[in-house]
């Protein structure tokens, strides 16, 4: 897969405050990426440096192949290929939809421009809408305006930032359902940015995890959600608790039973051992004692907030055909497929 | 850099339009007794009808405004449709219209007075007092709380309402207890409006021979050319416009209720009370816009026979009222939005207080802003003055208080305030959002400007520019206090005649005012009541 958006060493600083600090980063041809983070990690500053509208202070960018940043070159955004859909969406108010659309499509003929427009608008589902204004659609629908419009001239890129954070959840649900089928259509590379990991896992092919303007992990959702880099990462992508171990011999003791370790630990070293409630059986076999202190109903599961002999407490996902009450004693397990990732304890 | 000179820009701006303003203020710091001392008895008198003027008029407005806009808001009676709309009228009418039509109808000899007085043997009340004055300033300035207590009633969720309905309220309990508390910033605005307007008026207390602070100023630089008694008094005028500001700021308090609206569900009033209700909108919009237009129609079909106002007069009059109202539109318009877009690209805090000041002027009543411009351009001209003859050995006379620039540059202190929030509020909306969007589809700088940020904010400029085009149309105490000798104006020109008891001369030009005032009436209308 050759690399369409190439980030090396991109800094942007407003001020003293570094927004975006060394990122480096490739995104396919053809995938979708997603820059998830909490708010203020320099995501959506990411995105502006992208689209041109940022100047990064050091490092470059090139987009399909042509430098468009750092290093002396500068392109300015109307010259960069890059669609881009604002989380205000930003459709021009005194324009109808059409024209919105049509915004980009200069030097097109008539009719060409005409035909693209009608095609983007059936591709989001909006076909029949052109000669409202925006204010005539409902926020779902300005949304998919957005889209087509940042489609309509056909570009290399298309930018998203935080795409569904102004609709509610229900209309979220099917939107994101909507998008993931326009991008996939479209075959375009897209890069879109999210504070919400549940989204991320939705659409992404591939996601990286910012904070404080630093990328911390790159990889698919399932690397990212089974084995995080930092404990930062993996609480951010997840539910995850941390139980206090200590190496011997290859092997990591902790309170929930003995497991091997991967990578390099000393001997005796203290370490930490994210746990997912995924990870988690009760199973009258189980290695490690525990009493059961809380439990909440999630529809189709039981979430259960478990005391282990340690003190320390774990959570554990169970169908909602395992009923138990608060104070029963049940022995748990770690179920056999998951490997548990172990950081250094020092690290927050 | 361009950073470096638009941040001169708000600072200047800012100091051309509060320096009247502060020199004013710095009469209220260093008053001097003796000037107080010469105005005599008068000046207490001044202060308490000031008082009263405010108290009398704030009730006044607050009881009409709030019981038409509840009873068009809540229920449903012959007409309330059109009464919805038709009840804002009223402010098109400058209260010193309505007041020299009342003076000239329900005076002792008037045809009201002289009705009731043959036909029932009673006789009314005398209209040239201080009920008189409270009572016509009422009648035309309760548009301004009848259409904010009408946008608040308009957050009021069906929800809220139906919890009322369940408790067993009745309709004037659900206003005390719930419609009012929840619309008081609303409200509140609205009075401090109503307020403002009552403290510019001097041609009405005038008329009805209830001196306050703003006739006292007019008096005394107008009879006894005494500018620095009009600044004394400027000064006391202003304090009153602060304590307006100041309350409206405290009742307004940092509540802001946001409901989700959705409006109220109207009740039918059916039988006697729909038709009292009917009649009640019908008296107001009779008293406080027919009768006036009426009159005011039938002096000026009688004058065509012998005017006292000849046509070329008409005319000239309003050449100049017209090309004196465009003049400051356009200068007000230009300046906002060279402080708007500056604080568009990014304005730091300072900047944006000074914004917020420099458009203080409109809470200024207009005879403080006039004497206090004209105190700036004195001094202004008499430093012009000695430095041409110094350095070219001429002079050039007095430039800005013998012309009509010193009046557009007073006309721009007190109006900056309408044309900055018009333009402001549409040139708020083109977001970096938008020009990064337009830029990221191929448009190139200058493209953004022509095709995305001038269509977007023409209209808010458009709309500020008609606005304050319409208020200096019938600016009174300014124009009075700034004119070039001789230099009449329609305002100008209505006072005159009404204060000679030349009802018919009057009547061609007020009514020219009125139907520029429906202009903005009109514009209210179409945002939606």
């Amino acid at each position: 897969m050759k690399p369409q958006v190439v980030l090396s060493g991109v800094a942007k600083s407003y001020g003293e405050t570094p927004a975006v600090a060394d990122l480096s980063l490739e995104v396919g041809d053809g995938e979708v990426f997603c820059l998830l983070g909490p708010s203020g990690c320099g995501k959506s500053t990411t995105l502006r440096l992208i689209a041109g509208l940022e100047a990064p202070d050091a490092g470059s960018i090139e987009i399909g192949g042509t430098p468009v940043a750092g290093g002396g070159t500068w392109l300015p955004p109307e010259e960069r290929k890059v669609g881009i859909v604002f989380q205000d969406y930003a459709l021009f108010p005194h324009m109808r939809v059409r024209e919105n659309v049509a915004f980009g499509l200069r030097g097109w003929s008539r009719r060409d421009a005409r035909r693209r427009v009608d095609e983007v608008l059936e591709l989001v589902g909006l076909y029949g809408m052109e000669e409202r204004y925006p204010h005539e659609l409902s926020s779902g629908q300005q949304q998919r305006v957005a889209i087509a419009r940042a489609l309509a001239p056909e570009p290399e890129v298309l930018l998203l930032d935080e795409p569904f954070s102004n609709l509610d959840l229900d209309l979220r649900r099917r939107i994101r359902q909507d998008i993931r089928r326009i991008l996939r259509e479209a075959g375009i590379t897209a890069i879109f940015v999210t504070h919400d990991q549940e989204e991320a896992f939705y659409i992404a092919d591939r996601l990286g995890v910012m904070r404080r303007g630093r990328l911390w992990q790159v990889g698919t959702p399932e690397e990212v959600f089974h084995t995080p880099a930092t404990p930062f990462v993996a609480r951010f992508v997840g539910t995850a608790d941390f139980l206090r171990g200590v190496v011997r011999d290859g092997r990591v003791r902790t309170a929930l039973g003995e497991f091997e370790v991967h990578g390099e630990f000393p001997e005796g070293a203290e370490v930490e051992v994210m746990v997912r409630p995924e990870y988690i059986e009760i199973e009258a076999e189980g290695a490690a004692e525990a009493v059961v202190v809380e439990r909440t109903f999630l529809g189709g599961h039981y979430l259960y907030t478990l005391r282990l002999l340690s003190g320390e407490r774990v959570r554990c996902l169970q169908h909602h055909d395992v009923t138990l009450e608060a104070g029963t004693r049940v022995r748990l397990r770690l179920r056999a497929s998951h490997t548990p990732v172990v950081f250094p304890r020092s690290t927050n | 850099m361009l950073r470096g000179a638009a941040g001169i820009l708000p600072l200047f701006i800012f100091l051309l339009v509060a320096l009247p303003v502060l020199k004013v203020l710095a009469e209220v710091a260093v008053p001097s007794l003796e000037t107080w001392r010469s105005l005599g008895p008068l000046l207490p008198l001044m202060l308490r009808n000031t008082l009263l003027l405010l108290l009398g008029v704030g009730a006044g407005s607050f009881l009409l405004g709030v019981s038409l806009a509840w009873l068009t808001a809540a229920y449903r009676f012959p007409g309330s449709r059109y009464f919805e709309v038709l009840l804002i009228l009223p402010l098109a009418v400058p209260t010193y219209v309505l007041g020299y039509v009342y003076m000239a109808t329900f005076d002792y000899a008037g045809p009201f007075s002289t009705a009731a007085r043959q036909l029932l043997g009673i006789t009314l009340p005398e209209i040239r007092s201080g009920y008189g004055a409270v009572a016509v300033m009422s009648l035309v300035l309760y548009p301004y709380v009848y259409v904010m207590a009408r946008a608040g009633f308009r957050q009021l969720s069906r929800a809220s309402m139906d919890v009322c309905r369940v408790m067993g309220y009745t309709g004037l309990e659900t206003l005390i207890k719930v419609a009012l508390p929840l619309s008081r910033p609303a409200v509140a605005a609205g009075m401090a409006l109503v307020m403002m307007e009552a403290l510019t008026d001097f041609a009405t207390v005038r008329f009805f021979n209830f001196p306050t602070l703003s006739e006292g100023i007019i008096r005394v630089w107008y009879g006894r050319m005494n500018l620095q008694a009009a600044m004394e008094l400027a000064g006391l005028l202003l304090l009153f416009a602060l304590a307006v500001v100041s309350v409206e700021h405290r009742l307004r308090g940092r509540a802001q209720y946001f409901q989700t609206g959705g409006g109220m569900e109207k009740k039918h009033l059916r039988g006697t009370r729909g038709a009292a209700a009917a009649f009640f909108c019908t008296s107001v919009l009779f008293l406080a816009f027919l009768l006036p237009v009426l009159q005011l129609t039938l002096w000026a079909l009688e004058e065509t026979s012998a005017p006292s106002t000849s046509l070329e007069m008409y005319l000239q009059l309003l050449s100049r009222s017209l090309s004196l109202a465009v003049a400051a539109a356009l200068v007000c318009v230009l300046l906002a939005t060279v402080l708007a877009g500056v604080l568009q690209l990014g304005g730091s805090r300072i900047m944006r207080r000074l914004a917020g000041l420099s458009t203080m002027g409109y809470a200024v009543p207009g005879a403080a802003v006039g004497v206090g411009a004209l105190s700036v351009l004195s001094s202004f001209d008499r430093w012009l003055n000695s430095l041409l003859e110094g350095t070219l050995g001429f002079t050039p006379g007095l430039l800005a208080t013998g012309t009509v620039l010193g009046l557009i540059y007073a006309y721009t202190v007190k109006f900056m305030t309408i044309a900055y929030s018009a333009v402001d509020s549409s040139m708020s909306r083109i977001t970096p959002s938008i020009t990064g969007a337009a830029r990221s589809l191929g448009a190139r700088p200058l493209e953004v400007v022509t095709r995305i940020q001038a269509p977007m904010a023409v209209p808010g400029i458009a709309a500020g520019a008609v606005l304050v085009f319409v208020d200096v149309m019938k600016e009174l105490p300014i124009t009075l206090i700034l004119r070039p000798f001789g230099y009449d104006t329609l305002a100008v020109w209505v006072w005159q005649m009404a204060a000679e008891s030349m009802w018919g001369g009057a009547a061609l030009p007020a009514l020219t005012i009125v139907l520029a005032g429906v202009i903005p009436v009109a514009y209210i209308i179409r945002r939606g009541v």
